[in-house]
């Protein structure tokens, strides 16, 4: 499903470059749930992003499905990406002047399939957001904002999500809540890159590794 | 299902304050170049109507004096000459005097008639001759100085009447020798005593000597010829000149009649000059509001464009810290697969329905503006149609102009949101 080979990545720093990621090799396969750990600024971040088609590797090659997306063009790695790749991140960044459903939707908003749409209201059951569904963000919860993130991150049912600490900000019931649903999409065939500092992951991540100064490590 | 458009006015709904600043600059920018568009249209508008007003002021005055001149014509009395008919008027008005002459019993026989009412009528005979004793060539006019129906209808006399053996003499004539009222004149041989002495006129009475007519008639070999009948003050029933020369024609058929100086002319010249006069300052009352015109024009054409200038610097600095303040929002729908042209679609979207919005309120706001600095300015009111006419002569241009300006103002910061990277921003979320 996902498959990263020797993936490096440097950026331009104010005292020189800083190599993030070092030959990083890597396979998520479909219906595999597949964590990443490591301290702050180890680069796990980075490697997501790089992943999810949203920053090209300085060297090495990423491929979702088979296909190398950074040989698209940008507008077609665009469309791959709101199709294939789902994002679930810390702070959720959730549109404040949608409400719940519309922030759902919004990951159709490239994709304009009206069957996808149709997956909405059965994705405010399944994260039981059905009494919230009108409320914009600021009304909500913590937990709640994170559920609405996770169900636009599996609107399109994605190939590959990717998510960011997605339990950094909840407390134990909400964060347990949202491994779970990690855990369940990649029970129905989806594939699962999960960045965290979270030590609970270990009971729902088939695999767990270990990022040091960008490199991976058993 | 939602869409980019249900995207941007959510948003626009959300951040209705920044919704406000943008919409008020865009009035601000619109409004003041209708306000200013305006303001010169009832400018214009003002100056015609007080053109026209002036202007039927004037024509009403005119028809008055027409008609005062009208009226006059009828009550007031006729100056003419009658003169033999075949005199050479050419040479009358070049010479003064004729040169042909006619009997003297048309005087009475124009006295008599009952067709016309003169009040004077004072016959002459006049000739330029030399005057051998002074050496010099005069012009001797023979008068009666009297006017014979003032025996039937006493009035007094329009002239002095010149006895015989009298003389009246012009300046230069008794000037140069000295001359004083009782001296004694040889004229053709024959003593005359001086009556009367004129001073200088500046015209051809300096050089002309009156005497009785009877004499002149004896001296010029002239008997019973005069050569010119003055009229004074004819009266008639019909309307004016044509109808006073016809009935003299009727009575003198030998005759022509001219017309000499009368309060009818002096009143028909006087309306020449109030028209003239009328004409001349509603010209000058025209341009000067075309220079006032001309200075409000110059004066909007430097406000106006600063003002959309500002305008246009504030739209883009609030699109700026609008794109700054949605960064993440950016990131987000790029991870979620939108592209450049989306985002930057979703900024200008906003441009625009801030200009569509801000362009009307602009146009409403800135004709009624410019109606109430011109009526300040001008006084009186203004008109519901000059507004309407303003309204529709700026409303396409305003409602095409204020989305450019909005969008333009927008461009350069919309565009560089879009270009943004979405993973340098959310690496820094």
């Amino acid at each position: 499903m996902l498959k990263i080979q020797h993936l490096s990545k440097v950026f331009a720093g104010p005292t020189g470059k800083v190599e993030a990621l070092q030959d990083v090799s890597l396979t998520v396969r479909a219906a595999e749930f597949v964590a990443i750990q490591g301290v702050s600024g180890c680069g796990k971040t980075t490697l997501l992003l790089a992943a999810g088609g949203l920053l090209k590797p300085t060297s090495g090659q990423i491929t979702v499905q088979g296909e190398d997306f950074y040989a698209l063009s940008p507008e077609r790695r665009a469309q791959f990406r709101a199709r294939r790749i789902g994002f679930v991140f810390q702070q959720f960044h959730l549109m404040p002047f949608l409400n719940a459903s519309d922030n759902i939707r919004l990951a159709n908003l490239a994709v304009a399939d009206h069957l996808t749409d149709e997956r909405v209201p059965e994705l405010i059951k399944q994260f039981g957001l059905a009494h919230r569904q009108e409320h914009l963000p600021e009304a909500l919860s913590t937990g709640e904002r994170q559920r609405i993130a996770l169900a636009r991150a599996l609107l399109n049912k994605p190939a590959l999500l990717l998510a960011d600490e997605p339990t950094g900000n909840l407390d134990e019931q909400n964060g347990a809540a949202v491994l779970q649903a990690l855990k369940d999409y990649a029970a129905s065939g989806g594939a699962v890159l999960l960045v965290t500092h979270d030590i609970r992951v270990g009971q729902y991540a088939h695999r767990r590794l270990r990022l040091e100064r960008g490199r991976l490590a058993d | 299902m939602i869409t980019l458009r249900h995207l941007v006015f959510r948003e626009m709904l959300y951040r209705r304050g920044r919704l406000l600043l943008g919409i008020l600059s865009v009035l601000v920018a619109v409004g003041s170049f209708v306000g200013a568009f305006t303001l010169l249209q009832l400018h214009e508008t003002r100056t015609q109507t007080i053109l026209q007003r002036k202007e039927q002021e004037l024509r009403r005055t005119l028809e008055a004096l027409n008609d005062q001149i009208r009226r006059t014509m009828l009550s007031l009395g006729f100056n003419v000459v009658i003169l033999p008919k075949d005199q050479n008027l050419a040479d009358f008005h070049a010479e003064d005097f004729a040169a042909k002459d006619m009997p003297e019993e048309y005087v009475t026989r124009l006295a008599r008639s009952k067709l016309i009412t003169i009040r004077h009528l004072l016959p002459s005979l006049q000739q330029k001759i030399d005057w051998p004793e002074i050496g010099r060539r005069i012009i001797l006019i023979g008068t009666r100085g009297e006017a014979p129906l003032l025996h039937e209808d006493p009035k007094q006399s329009m002239s002095q009447p010149v006895p015989p053996g009298g003389i009246v003499l012009g300046y230069e004539l008794h000037r140069d020798r000295g001359l004083k009222l009782g001296d004694q004149v040889s004229l053709l041989g024959r003593q005359f005593t001086v009556q009367r002495l004129h001073d200088e006129r500046g015209n051809k009475d300096d050089i002309t000597a009156w005497i009785e007519l009877s004499v002149a008639q004896d001296l010029l070999n002239k008997k019973g010829r005069i050569n010119a009948i003055l009229a004074l003050e004819c009266f008639c029933e019909g309307p004016a000149l044509p109808q006073v020369r016809r009935e003299i024609a009727g009575i003198l058929p030998e005759t022509q009649v001219i017309e000499r100086s009368s309060e009818a002319l002096t009143r028909s010249e006087a309306r020449a000059q109030v028209e003239a006069d009328g004409k001349t300052r509603i010209e000058q009352e025209r341009q000067a509001r075309i220079r006032l015109q001309r200075e409000r024009e110059r004066f909007a054409a430097i406000l106006v464009p600063l003002v959309m200038a500002a305008c246009a610097v504030w739209i883009g600095l609030l699109t700026f810290l609008d794109t700054r303040e949605r960064r993440l929002e950016i990131a987000i729908l790029r991870a979620l697969g939108l592209g450049t042209l989306q985002v930057l679609f979703i900024f200008l979207a906003k441009a625009l329905v801030i200009g569509l919005i801000g362009g009307l309120l602009g146009v409403a706001a800135g004709v009624l503006a410019g109606a109430q600095i011109g009526t300040a300015l001008e006084g009186g009111s203004v008109a519901m149609a000059d507004l309407l006419r303003s309204v529709a002569a700026v409303l396409g241009f305003s409602l095409l102009m204020a989305p450019v300006l909005s969008i333009a103002a927008s461009w350069i910061p919309a565009l560089l949101a879009a270009q943004q990277h979405p993973a340098d921003i959310l690496r820094e979320a």
